[in-house]
């Protein structure tokens, strides 16, 4: 066991994995439907492995308990709640117009509470300021309040082992209170309702556009070249032709023979008017491969802005057809007179380099569906990081919003508005879920082995006590929120919920109930309570340390 | 203006290599006749660029940096993506009839490329970390930068020579790409038809036999098919065709034998041309129907799994014949193949099948199974990859005398291409989504090269000697000769033109090239030579980049 533990840390990187993965399965054992979820699984395996002799310090070259202040599990964190800003920016706007002020009085209930009832506790068991401080910080499971207690300590140490210590039940007992209190209420959280504000997902449709083949009998068409027969103003658009075993390439001086296979997309009701021109449609598989696709081309030009269609005439100019045209989330025809605004969305059909051309005189292509533009994703995560080290001073204090703070504010906006200028900010949801879950996973995974060294050590504070007090400061805080919230504030379950993770800014909890709730509703309240949290935790932790 | 602002940046963890990445990624996708420099490349300049201005990584980190940096982390990643993406295609492209060819012609690219290095770095006296970046500059491989960076110490003058050898991959690309279409537009420009369908004539004949059923939306026109139950009207007995759906008004009704047609109904029908072409004829036109199209069968994807179906070409499958289904298209690796019907199926291919619901089973049951629907990473195969590698990687074989470790690139590279196989192949159920893959690979990367980039700046500004012209010189022989060597090999090996070109360019692990072949044979056949070649080349190179700098020690 030691040799497997001493070779782990030999090999950087190896033991932060090993905890992710193995707590990841363990996280999804489910029993009578309540299960550790991934993170509290993670969060188990991290502190067993910790207590075991997993060590990070010095792969960190960190003293005992004080990381640098970036490592990969701050990072993850950064990931995190930057992925989570971006998912619930859509809803959250429209959500702070209806019930704002009552999310505010929500976050400074929770931190009156739980502020409240750790001093009534820590005076029971006679904790000092800094066992207080960690305490609190693991109860709420809050990092935000772990950082600005950790300004104010005389020893950090301790406070890292206190909040190390609470944290296990600020984790499960608010996982088994997210499984068991809505039954209390009624109903499970997975059929409770959030906020429902307009649902942001883009459908991915072409419109009615088709490819269809035409066997060429119409003795008119005979030896007429595609010029002549000007198919684009009829919108639609020569893809392939077959002639015998030859696959031809459309091109302007190609002269159609009878009995060539001709492949054409358009709408349908522009493709209805080739049988009369060209002649019977007909099956041909060997055609059907080469479908065009249709590419959407974002306006920016200011050429382009303001002119009709009729005018950019871009069948005649390109051989291309405009199939359609997104303005908004709302889908137009086009139609010759339709006047082109900036950012409108063309759908176009064509030859790939006729379609970049076109693309080129009124804006640009937009990316493929699965690809995501990393100098947006990391533009935003750099004005987040930036915002949240704006400090402003508060009664003494140097208030921030934290990097977790302005990082949520910065992916709230990038999720809103999904564009700056005219790059796409889209981060396709697979890839926004991957790094969300190992975000969150490498964040627990570092802090969690962290508390299992440091339990392993020993203690100078009794852990009974700490324990004692970081049980009732969860419990009372979720409870009294929840209370608030639903009974006297009338909040719907879901945003109740997410207020109370937002009130504890505690990321890990929002993934817990997220995870119950099978959606990630809860966001919308996490994070309007989020922002006000932030601050009013970093006095708290402060006014922990000192009061104790 | 300027010192201010980096000095913000100096003060906030994590914003300077933001920035990096930011103006990096930007940097390398400014194009010009549609080449660009790639992220890579752009990040690797503006770190270093950065560096050299005074940020260092104690200011990315606030403190002093840690020995598991994120920039480690990001390596880790990629290099796992590498592997993971090669996966099933390295080991199934071999055995296609033509597949070795294209294998044997990109990895001619890289093995020259490798051999060419060495020799230049024994010519000019390099050390091996600069012979290393010439190598990974030189065929813009940043793979093979990231595995020499595991492996040697002196990762500033690895990072300067592939800075400086990059442009020089670079202006081979831009060479290929403007010569490209004169090369090849003669042959690219035709593809081959199967010749089945054709007569001796050299006309066209249609073989409605083998038509897939399709399905189409008509409006009910005509009075004579209102008023009475679908029973009696035999609709189905008199055209062949089946009516599975009815909207009328808001509502969408199941179309049993009972149901009675009314003027304006709209009605989802499924059937092959000809026959729907007649029952236009008896009930009304054609019409779109945007809420019957969202009931059409979307397209289901099935891995490629089956022994039988594995190298054999679509025509001898017959899928269209023999289940009515359509192959809509074929996913290999990174790239999309149309379904042609000489394109030969291997295992690990993802395929697009459209057609009725039990036919399409049939087809997956018969060449493999359907590919999880789910968008969610399964993490624990995902993070115990990771693992396995690193610590596979870490293994010290001693055989002889020698001591030999695969180091943590080797690890992952070999535990990526195991788990992909796995996944595809052995049917585990672990998901990793295409844009998640995507990202992370991505994002792994600049963080990687930014984080060595702007230590290599740091380095620099203390000063330090480099041979630029000797590496330059070089970087343009790794550049231009392996190239050379591969299209004379293809020659041997007589390949088409399409097949040639993508394959030089799978061997150069380069997409922006392929996207040129592409572009000069407006068609996507290249991709199929372009696929088998890069899974091994993307492997080789990376081992290559290794192998290149314990050859130099």
């Amino acid at each position: 066991m030691e040799a497997v533990v001493t070779y782990i840390n030999t090999v950087p990187l190896a033991g932060l994995m090993l905890v992710v993965a193995v707590g990841w399965v363990i996280g999804r054992i489910e029993v009578r439907g309540i299960s550790l979820s991934p993170s509290g699984g993670v969060l188990l395996v991290a502190l067993a492995a910790g207590f075991a002799g997993i060590d990070f310090n010095k792969l960190y070259g960190a003293d005992a308990g004080v990381l640098p202040r970036m490592t990969i599990g701050t990072f993850g964190f950064a990931l995190f709640i930057y992925a989570i800003g971006y998912e619930a920016g859509p809803r959250f706007f429209s959500a702070l117009r209806g019930s704002g002020p009552r999310f505010v009085v929500l976050a400074l209930c929770t931190n009156v509470i739980a502020l409240g009832s750790v001093l009534a506790m820590s005076a029971v068991f006679g904790l000092d300021g800094g066992a207080t401080a960690g305490a609190l910080a693991g109860a709420m499971t809050s990092t935000p309040a772990l950082v600005s207690a950790s300004e104010a300590a005389p020893d950090i140490g301790q406070l890292t082992l206190a909040y190390a210590v609470a944290y296990p039940y600020g984790q499960i007992g608010l996982l088994l209170m997210v499984a068991i209190v809505p039954r209390l209420f009624g109903k499970p959280l997975s059929s409770a309702g959030g906020s429902d504000a307009g649902d942001a997902s883009t459908v991915d449709d072409d419109g009615d556009t088709r490819a269809r083949s035409y066997l060429v009998e119409n003795p008119e068409t005979d030896g007429k070249s595609l010029r002549e027969l000007r198919l684009p103003a009829m919108g639609c658009i020569v893809a392939r032709i077959r002639r015998g075993n030859d696959v031809l390439l459309p091109g302007p001086d190609v002269k159609l023979k009878a009995g060539d296979v001709v492949m054409c997309s358009g709408r349908l009701k522009n493709l209805e008017q080739l049988e009369t021109r060209l002649g019977q449609e007909v099956y041909d598989a060997n055609l059907r491969r080469s479908v065009p696709n249709v590419r959407h081309v974002l306006v920016s030009h200011r050429q382009a802005i303001g002119r009709t269609l009729a005018e950019l005439n871009l069948p005649g100019r390109f051989d291309v057809v405009v199939v359609r045209i997104e303005r908004g989330q709302q889908f137009i025809e086009p139609t010759g007179e339709l006047v082109i605004e900036r950012y409108d969305v063309l759908d176009v059909v064509g030859r790939q380099s006729a379609v970049r051309d076109a693309a080129k005189l009124v804006g640009h292509l937009e990316q493929a569906g699965h690809e995501t533009n990393i100098a947006l994703y990391a533009l935003g995560i750099l004005a987040g990081m930036l915002i949240g080290s704006i400090s402003v001073p508060v009664a003494g204090v140097g208030v921030s919003l934290g990097a977790a703070g302005g990082l949520l504010l910065a992916g709230l906006l990038l999720g809103r508005f999904r564009r700056i200028g005219r790059f796409s900010a889209n981060v396709p949801l697979p890839a926004r879920q991957l790094v969300r879950d190992l975000g969150i996973l490498l964040f627990v995974s570092e802090a969690g082995v962290q508390g299992g060294s440091a339990l392993a050590g020993g203690f100078e504070q009794s852990p009974v006590g700490i324990v004692a007090t970081g049980a009732v400061v969860t419990t009372v805080t979720v409870l009294g929120t929840l209370v608030v919230g639903q009974r006297l504030l009338k909040l719907k379950p879901l945003d109740a919920w997410g207020a109370v993770c937002g009130g504890m800014t505690s990321t890990t909890s929002l993934e817990a109930v997220n995870r119950t709730a099978g959606n990630s509703d809860a966001v919308v309240g996490y994070a309007a309570t989020y922002a006000v949290a932030a601050v009013l935790i970093t006095l708290a932790g402060q006014m922990a340390v000192r009061l104790a | 203006m300027i010192d201010g602002l980096i000095e913000i940046v100096k003060q906030v963890p994590l914003a300077g290599l933001m920035v990096v990445v930011t103006v990096g990624y930007l940097l390398g996708r400014l194009h010009w006749r549609q080449f660009a420099l790639g992220p890579a490349a752009g990040t690797l300049s503006v770190a270093l660029l950065c560096g050299w201005l005074g940020l260092s990584l104690e200011h990315i980190y606030g403190g002093t940096p840690p020995e598991l940096t994120i920039g480690y982390f990001g390596f880790a990643l990629f290099i796992y993506s590498v592997g993971f993406d090669a996966g099933p295609q390295f080991i199934t492209s071999l055995r296609t009839s033509r597949g070795w060819k294209f294998v044997m012609v990109g990895c001619s690219v890289v093995l020259s490329a490798a051999l060419l290095a060495i020799a230049a770095g024994w010519l000019f006296d390099f050390d091996a970390a600069t012979t290393a970046g010439v190598l990974a500059g030189g065929l813009t491989s940043a793979p093979a930068y990231a595995a020499a960076t595991a492996e040697t110490t002196d990762s500033t003058r690895l990072s300067v020579a592939f800075a400086l050898a990059y442009p020089f991959g670079v202006l081979g690309l831009i060479f290929m790409i403007a010569a490209l279409p004169r090369l090849t537009r003669t042959d690219l420009s035709r593809g081959a038809v199967s010749e089945d369908e054709v007569g001796d004539d050299g006309v066209t004949r249609i073989l409605r036999k083998q038509a897939p059923e399709l399905t189409r939306a008509f409006e009910v026109l005509r009075e004579e098919v209102t008023g009475r139950a679908l029973k009696e009207l035999r609709l189905s007995n008199r055209t062949g065709c089946f009516i599975t759906r009815i909207h009328r008004g808001d509502e969408i009704m199941v179309a049993d034998a009972d149901a009675v047609l009314r003027v304006g109904d709209n009605l989802l029908v499924q059937g092959r041309l000809d026959e729907l072409q007649e029952f236009e004829k008896l009930v009304g036109r054609e019409v779109y129907d945007a809420e019957l199209r969202q009931r059409l069968p979307a397209p289901r994807r099935v891995v490629v799994t089956s022994r039988q179906a594995d190298g054999r070409a679509l025509k001898d499958l017959n899928i269209l014949g023999r289940h009515r289904c359509i192959i809509g298209k074929i996913e290999r690796g990174r790239e999309v193949i149309e379904p042609g019907a000489d394109v030969e199926l291997l295992r690990g291919d993802i395929v697009d099948v459209i057609g009725q619901r039990d036919a399409v089973r049939a087809v997956a049951d018969e060449i493999g199974r359907f590919e999880p629907g789910t968008q969610t990473t399964d993490i624990a195969v995902y993070a115990g990859g990771i693992v396995l590698g690193l610590l596979i990687g870490n293994v010290h074989l001693r055989p002889l005398t020698l001591d030999f470790t695969l180091g943590p690139a080797g690890g992952l590279l070999l535990m990526g291409v195991c788990l992909s196989w796995l996944r595809q192949i052995a049917g585990m159920s672990a998901n990793v989504p295409r844009a998640a893959r995507q990202l992370v690979r991505d994002l792994g990367v600049l963080l990687f090269v930014g984080e060595t980039g702007v230590a290599a700046g740091n380095a620099l500004l203390g000063g330090m000697k480099f041979a630029v012209w000797q590496v330059l010189v070089a970087g343009g022989l790794v550049t231009v000769l392996p190239v050379v060597i591969a299209l004379g090999l293809a020659k041997l090996l007589k390949l088409r033109a399409v097949d040639t070109w993508g394959s030089v360019c799978g061997g150069m692990t380069s997409g922006a090239a392929l996207n040129a072949v592409k572009r000069a044979a407006d068609s996507n056949d290249p991709a199929v030579s372009y696929a088998a070649a890069f899974a091994v080349a993307s492997i080789l190179v990376t081992v290559a980049g290794q192998v290149v700098v314990r050859v130099m020690v």
